[in-house]
């Protein structure tokens, strides 16, 4: 059972394989989907994020949610040195980009937690799997040329891990040099990486995209990490685990 | 063939020597005689241990920014591509600290990569530099701004894109990743998924259009 939905302002789809899968399932990680958007989107002023922003709340009244985002932002901003900050300069808090890579996360539990083994979580590109498709093979993600973007040009087996890509929607991009104080041209057309789950593979793609050519070699070290950056050019860089996962169609 | 098979295994030892002794120090070791590439492309013909890789880098050494080497290895550790190279990457302490301390980031586009509104006939915009509206991309903003130039859009600067807040210093790693380049092709395998970086494009393209009414004549 499959469905794409408008969630989070992105598109949204859960697959579950399992033959014991229940509509309600489905309607289920729709709802929470629906629940952080309302809880977190900053430009929903009804939110809770945007209550906490405008001085309405004080933090005995968080939720458990909110508390939880606000753990992990703080953990992501020690373990970034404190370059990773969801407060924003004009003082404001936005746990925007930490914040769908763990929704695809909790719907991945909420479906485990439902006796799932088989299922797909995606919105926008980042996926969490579970078990085997619906031919019961190892679920295939293609990678998206950011050049061409109708083309896949790599397909992948996350075996269980999450995958997620980070990049820019149109050719030519700059990144700010601050060293020059003007923009520099940069070759990175996007970033695909695969964690241990999708919660880590977006936040890390997202940081180690910003950093330009060097993102993969960050990735690279990190453990339990793998990349696959692909410049303007159409050349690819991978780092020499990303072989693991790659899916060998004809060979 | 037995003192080419004598060298390679002291090659090794030599380099197995280097790497623990760079990863044990943090420092470089003083520079061997044998050339980096040898020892790389000898490695990774026979087995792809990263090993050698990593002792190379220890070589190369000096602590600089991106030194990056690219080194042709024939038919070496991978598959889909033709033209497989294998690229080491020296990440030292420095460099990523230095890739990472960049605060904001500016993106811009050529004119032919925007979206439809830069298609109207010219002269429609009034010359000068307009900045959008910050379009919520739900995990960041995004804002870009036009620059209009004989009445045309002749650039576009992203001011704002969600990867600004997340750039990342965590760094305390010695390890030296071995990275392997290829020529992207596209592929014809049923999938389940695509993971890909298009979903910005809707906030880009709602600050843009919110830039471009601005200028409207």
């Amino acid at each position: 059972m499959k469905e794409t939905r408008h969630s989070m302002g992105m598109p949204a789809t859960v697959e579950i394989v399992d033959v014991s899968v229940k509509q309600e399932s489905l309607d289920t990680a729709f709802d929470f989907f629906t629940s952080v958007d309302e809880r977190f989107s900053t430009y929903k002023p009804d939110s809770e994020i945007s209550r906490i922003n405008r001085g309405e709340l004080t933090q005995a009244d968080y939720s458990r949610e909110m508390r939880e985002i606000f753990a992990l932002a703080e953990e992501t901003k020690r373990q970034t040195n404190g370059y990773f900050d969801i407060a924003t300069p004009n003082g404001s808090i936005d746990p925007s980009g930490i914040v769908k890579g763990w929704a695809i996360q909790k719907a991945a539990d909420i479906l485990r937690s439902s006796g799932y083994e088989n299922f797909y979580v995606e919105i926008a590109g980042d996926i969490q799997t579970a078990g085997k498709n619906s031919d019961a093979q190892e679920w295939r993600i293609g990678i998206r040329n950011p050049l061409a973007h109708d083309e896949i040009v790599k397909v992948v087996c996350p075996q269980g891990r999450g995958i997620a890509t980070s990049g820019t929607a149109a050719r030519g991009a700059h990144i700010y040099d601050p060293i020059a104080k003007k923009p520099v041209e940069t070759t990175v057309a996007s970033l695909t990486v695969i964690g241990p789950n999708v919660y880590e593979a977006d936040r890390f793609a997202t940081a180690a995209f910003a950093m330009g050519e060097q993102g993969i070699s960050f990735i690279g070290s990190l453990e339990g990490f793998e990349g696959y950056q692909i410049d303007q050019s159409g050349t690819a860089v991978k780092t020499l685990g990303f072989t693991h996962y790659e899916y060998e169609s004809d060979r | 063939m037995k003192k080419f098979l004598t060298s390679f295994v002291f090659l090794v030892l030599f380099a197995g020597y280097a790497a623990f002794q760079y990863l044990a120090n943090g420092t470089i070791v003083s520079a061997a005689n044998q050339n980096p590439a040898q020892v790389t492309t000898a490695q990774t013909q026979t087995s792809g241990q990263p090993l050698a890789s990593s002792a190379s880098s220890a070589q190369s050494g000096s602590v600089q920014s991106a030194s990056e080497q690219q080194e042709n290895v024939g038919d070496g550790g991978t598959d889909d591509s033709s033209e497989t190279t294998v690229v080491q990457t020296q990440t030292t302490q420095s460099n990523v600290a230095s890739a990472s301390t960049q605060p904001s980031k500016t993106t811009s586009t050529p004119t032919q990569a925007q979206p439809t509104p830069v298609a109207k006939p010219k002269g429609q915009y009034v010359d000068g530099t307009y900045t959008g509206s910050v379009a919520n991309a739900y995990y960041g903003n995004v804002q870009v701004q036009a620059v209009i130039s004989g009445g045309k859009l002749v650039n576009v600067v992203v001011l704002q894109y969600p990867n600004d807040r997340s750039t990342s210093r965590y760094i305390n790693q010695q390890a030296m990743p071995i990275l392997v380049s290829e020529a992207i092709s596209a592929q014809s395998a049923n999938i389940n998924g695509v993971s890909g970086a298009s979903e910005s494009s809707p906030a880009f393209a709602q600050s843009l259009a919110s830039a471009l009414s601005q200028a409207k004549s």
